[in-house]
């Protein structure tokens, strides 16, 4: 089985079994991104020459009897602010088109090569990251599979696109305040942010290096943990990885949920969004026996906190920039970037102390509890280019609050697993797993049983 | 501090005074862009939190 419907698990294996050859596997899944692209534009590079390469060389380690790694021959992409070794690093960016091709690969691409991975492609994304919608004035909105004429979510775009309409098993995103998990609720994938501080995010472009994660974004559980697995380990180039040995979730992720102190989180996440979403999260609960409600104190302040450090992170940043190229911005990140450029340095120490008070209290619940179900957008994915929405009869602006309730949580860098259910009007939209710091495993535990009962589900886009 | 408050004055004097010339046709945008920030910034500015409470120097989750 190794069609666009097929899993990481199931190419690798086959590969393994010499079912199929990694150059039929990768040539195929060239094949379906020539088709498939146009419709979605998710992919805005293709390496086919380094692709074919590197599954040669996987069927040349099979036919010598080599070990094969966990992934290999397995095809994939990236976010294109992810180096790859003699490309060029967009960022989503009109202005980092005039770099220097990437001298080295970044680190999660050098591991997931090492695990026998293939890197296919890179993949859209809203500039430099500053985006919750997939559009990019540059190279274009990337669309929804199951909708082209809605959102994908950002600003990991491309890379819910590419995996839910099949083109690719998994993809590299980045999350720093939903980045990730938006663009899985709104394409009907799953994803998981790690911890922060547990993947090196060395040789991905920075955003707001207090919340920066890289992660996978996948259409089954096995995946998520395999391709998070292969990127552990520790990378003296990212210097808030934090000194943790590999702790691999793959072998957990079958342990099911007895035991487990499932609660839903109340107060500021259960209400703020359409009826899908919070619909989702009760299908979850109820599926789950999840009876307990418990509260994140201060949420609505944490996001507010979450908002202006990546306001003043992101602008410092780009500074320089923002002095002498401001026209070759995207106008729907431009402003933002100027204006948290003028913000006050007191206002930002007070949000990174709040932050820190923000965690301990968090840690409290955490004694409680060892899983909390939150819903991951407002919304199933709006139209493009529509900037207002409807929620609860009021209306207000789509782009900054399609994070509402991703950003509260990884503001402290807690792990989640975005779990995609399909909701009543037809589109996908996910909840937030969320754990305790390190607990990886364990939201990858209870995205399996969703996965498993059948309430999880990631049917290709047709 | 509120979304009544007119910040065009800062955005002006600030803007000015770290090197940063804000093309006249994008002006209006980063006055609205910072109001918002102003005013989402007020949900932690009025939070009571002791001296001693730090931000995390390493932070660690």
């Amino acid at each position: 089985m190794t069609g666009a419907s097929a899993t990481a698990a199931e190419i690798a294996a086959a590969i393994a079994a010499g079912k199929a050859s990694a150059s039929e596997v990768v040539q195929a899944a060239l094949d379906r991104i020539e088709a498939g692209n146009p419709r979605i534009n998710a992919f805005t590079a293709v390496f086919r020459d380094r692709a074919l390469k590197a599954a040669a060389a996987v069927d040349a380690r099979r036919a010598r009897g080599e070990a094969l790694g966990p992934l290999a021959g397995v095809p994939y992409a990236v976010k294109n602010l992810f180096d790859v070794k003699g490309e060029v690093t967009i960022a989503g960016s009109k202005i980092n088109r005039e770099h220097a091709p990437a001298k080295q690969d970044a680190t999660a691409v050098a591991k997931l090569e090492a695990a026998g991975a293939v890197i296919v492609g890179a993949l859209n994304m809203g500039e430099y990251a500053y985006d919750f919608t997939g559009e990019n004035a540059h190279d274009g909105a990337c669309r929804n599979p199951h909708d082209p004429n809605r959102m994908t979510g950002g600003s990991s775009s491309g890379s819910g696109a590419a995996v839910a309409a099949g083109l690719v098993p998994f993809a590299l995103g980045t999350d720093t305040n939903g980045s990730i998990r938006v663009p899985s609720s709104l394409c009907g994938t799953f994803g998981l942010k790690p911890t922060y501080g547990r993947l090196s995010r060395a040789g991905a472009y920075p955003f707001a290096a207090s919340f920066d994660h890289i992660g996978p974004l996948a259409r089954s559980v096995a995946d998520l943990a395999l391709s998070y697995d292969a990127m552990q380990g520790p990378d003296p180039r990212d210097p808030a990885q934090a000194p943790r040995p590999a702790e691999l979730a793959l072998p957990a992720i079958d342990k099911g949920i007895a035991g487990l102190r499932i609660a839903v989180a109340g107060g500021y996440f259960a209400s703020g969004g359409t009826p899908e979403t919070h619909a989702a999260v009760d299908a979850v609960a109820k599926a789950l026996g999840a009876a307990r409600k418990v509260e994140l104190p201060e949420a609505g302040r944490a996001r507010a906190a979450a908002f202006i450090i990546t306001s003043v992170e992101g602008a410092a940043l780009h500074l320089d920039r923002l002095k002498t190229r401001q026209r070759d911005y995207d106008p729907d990140t431009r402003d933002r970037f100027l204006a948290g450029a003028l913000v006050p340095g007191t206002w930002y120490v007070q949000a990174q102390r709040f932050r820190r008070w923000y965690r301990d209290q968090v840690a409290q619940v955490f004694r409680e509890v060892d899983i909390l179900l939150a819903p991951a957008t407002p919304c199933t994915a709006p139209p493009v280019g529509e900037a207002h929405m409807a929620i609860g009869g009021q209306q207000m602006l789509v782009r900054p609050n399609l994070g509402i309730f991703t950003q509260p949580l990884s503001f402290i860098g807690l792990p989640v697993v975005a779990v995609p259910l399909r909701s009543a009007n037809g589109l996908p939209i996910a909840v937030q797993v969320v754990a305790a710091p390190w607990h990886e495993a364990l939201a990858l535990c209870v995205a399996r049983v969703l996965e498993r009962d059948g309430l999880a589900t990631t049917p290709v886009a047709a | 501090m509120s979304e009544t408050k007119d910040w065009g004055g800062h955005v002006d004097i600030v803007s000015a005074s770290i090197g940063l010339s804000i093309d006249p046709a994008y002006r209006q945008g980063v006055v609205e862009n910072f109001t918002r920030i102003a005013t989402v910034a007020q949900a932690f500015l009025g939070f009571p939190l002791d001296d001693e409470a730090e931000p995390a120097p390493r932070f660690e989750p």
